[in-house]
């Protein structure tokens, strides 16, 4: 069943830019989106959601059409990425009264909580303590709790990882991976690679509100991998260095600046570039003071997916 | 899975979080204040005049409340009413429910009307039993002011679910609208809800300086005020919930979080 179909999905606020023109499909027990802050990740989950309505396209979850659908939303479980509660309330309060909000009674809605509080492996001593007490991990646990307490048949996750300590990260992936296995279809969003690894290898890449890549990890590994790299010298003569650089095998591009003795190369082949550039600056006796690798992050390689592969499905 | 909650299950569910919710939130203090005002300022008037508390006297302290302590306590509780969960973010726990989005206006303002009204009537209470009410019909008064408290607390209700600044706009409305309008425009004054109120509190004090006070805008009959003062916060709830129900009420403002 495909549990999620865009087309050409967009949501502005303003003349501000959530989502442009997302289009794909997913039937993935496990959806991972990622992409860097402000990639429009929310906006796509709180379109699924049904919180906000879309500006344009088509979106469907579960084979209808979020905004405004109740059933729907009785079927969908919702951890919002904000750290927000009302902090007076104990743990099992704040799971219990969310969960008479889908039509249980109230003992039947308590024990659904007790269950889900259970099940996110949050410590029964703390379940009657106010949730200011809670540590960010127990908080992240509460907020999981409320969310599967009904048994969705969809999980929505806004970054259910961010804050989480390694203890309660372990817990929350393997609560997730259990619902999977269970039937219960998983979305979920982070900016980081491998936290998304660690759950699923399918994945939506989404920068400045595009769909910039969709498929599995290893695509995205892969391109990681065929990308040229930007690294910065300092060099006492940059020009004769990048004289010697610029046509090796691989080099795709040279820049000087900003200083008088940096100087900036993009390569496709790293290691040889790392082998010549010693024998370079001995040949012709320059004195290299600092190599730099400037963008091993993936924050660069949404910026090269959007930039030169924008709108790509992988 | 079951069935969604009934409208009036999901709006009775959520004005019991709006009380336990108004009842810890800091907003109190200032309604604390604004009672402590009223209680004070019969106090020091017991004080002034010794035993004897002539009617002008209590009449004073019933306009202490009509016109200032009963809206600013309304405006305190009504503005707060859902722009707390908005700014706070617990809207979005509620609106991912399978209930209507309406319900959470109506449930929460239905809690800051219960907060607000017994608010103030402590609030006459305490005043009259602190500054002495010998001749006044306490309980008629009461009644006035709770009438006007809901008349003015689903204002701000509404003014709270669809402007920003709504503390701000609340004092100017207070101010101009119910003050200068209500008590020096004698043509428009049974326009404002505080107009209403007095009438009310003229016919159900038994003080009879009340009455007095403004003659010339004390015609309107007694009914018509009732009626004003209970159509007023339906009219405003219900135009509160139908522009939550229509909108992306909550998130809308907030496109770099993601």
């Amino acid at each position: 069943m495909t549990t999620i179909q865009t087309a050409d999905l967009s949501r502005w606020y303003g003349e501000v830019v959530g989502v442009n023109g997302v289009t794909f499909d997913s039937d993935a027990p496990i959806l991972g989106l990622l992409g860097p802050n402000g990639a429009g990740k929310s906006t796509f989950l709180n379109l699924l959601t049904g919180q906000l309505k879309p500006s344009s396209g088509q979106l469907r979850v579960l084979g209808e059409t979020p905004w405004g659908h109740r059933p729907l939303q009785a079927r969908l479980g919702f951890v919002p990425e904000t750290d927000t509660f009302w902090e007076w309330m104990s743990g099992l309060e704040f799971v219990t009264r969310l969960t008479r909000l889908h039509g249980f009674a109230p003992a039947e809605a308590a024990e659904r909580a007790r269950q889900a509080l259970h099940d996110v492996q949050l410590q029964e001593d703390a379940w009657q303590r106010r949730l200011g007490t809670y540590s960010r991990g127990m908080r992240q646990k509460a907020k999981l709790a409320q969310a599967i307490a009904h048994e969705p048949d969809m999980l929505i996750l806004d970054e259910p990882l961010t804050g989480a300590d390694p203890v309660s990260r372990r817990h929350i992936n393997e609560l997730v991976r259990a619902k999977a296995a269970a039937g219960v279809h998983v979305v979920f969003s982070s900016h980081i690679l491998h936290e998304v690894e660690a759950l699923t290898h399918d994945i939506a890449v989404l920068s400045r509100g595009r769909l910039v890549a969709r498929g599995k990890v290893e695509d995205i590994r892969a391109l990681m991998d065929e990308r040229p790299m930007r690294v910065r010298l300092e060099v006492s003569e940059p020009r004769t260095l990048a004289g010697e650089l610029i046509d090796m095998p691989g080099v795709v591009a040279v820049h000087f600046g900003p200083s008088a003795t940096a100087l900036e190369v993009e390569t496709q082949d790293v290691e040889a570039f790392y082998r010549r550039v010693p024998q370079a600056c001995l040949d012709h006796d320059l004195h290299l003071t600092h190599v730099d690798a400037a963008d091993t992050d993936l924050e660069s390689l949404f910026d090269y997916l959007f930039e030169g592969r924008g709108g790509a499905e992988g | 899975m079951t069935a969604a909650p009934s409208w009036w299950s999901s709006s009775l569910q959520l004005a019991d979080l709006g009380v336990r919710q108004t009842l810890r939130q800091k907003i109190l203090i200032g309604v604390g204040l604004a009672l402590l005002f009223a209680i004070g300022l019969a106090t020091a008037i017991r004080v002034g005049n010794g035993d004897e508390i002539p009617e002008n006297v209590q009449a004073v302290q019933l306009f202490i409340m009509t016109p200032v302590v009963a809206p600013l306590v309304a405006l305190l509780l009504g503005t707060n009413a859902l722009a707390s969960e908005r700014e706070g973010g617990t809207l979005t726990y509620l609106f991912t429910r399978p209930i209507p989005r309406a319900a959470a206006v109506i449930g929460k303002g239905v809690a800051a009307i219960i907060v607000a009204d017994i608010a103030v009537a402590l609030g006459v209470v305490a005043a009259w039993l602190a500054g002495g009410a010998p001749d006044t019909n306490v309980a008629g008064a009461t009644l006035a002011l709770v009438l006007e408290t809901t008349a003015l607390t689903g204002v701000f209700v509404l003014l709270g679910t669809i402007v920003a600044r709504s503390l701000y706009l609340g004092l100017v409305y207070i101010a101009l609208f119910e003050g200068v309008l209500g008590n020096t425009i004698v043509a428009r004054a049974g326009t404002t809800i505080t107009y209403h109120a007095r009438r009310l509190l003229s016919e159900w004090s038994a003080n009879a300086l009340i009455g007095n006070d403004f003659p010339l805008i004390y015609d309107g009959s007694v009914t018509t005020s009732v009626l004003v003062l209970l159509v007023v916060p339906v009219a405003s709830l219900a135009a509160a919930a139908w522009w939550v129900e229509k909108r992306e009420y909550g998130l809308k403002d907030r496109p770099n979080e993601d």
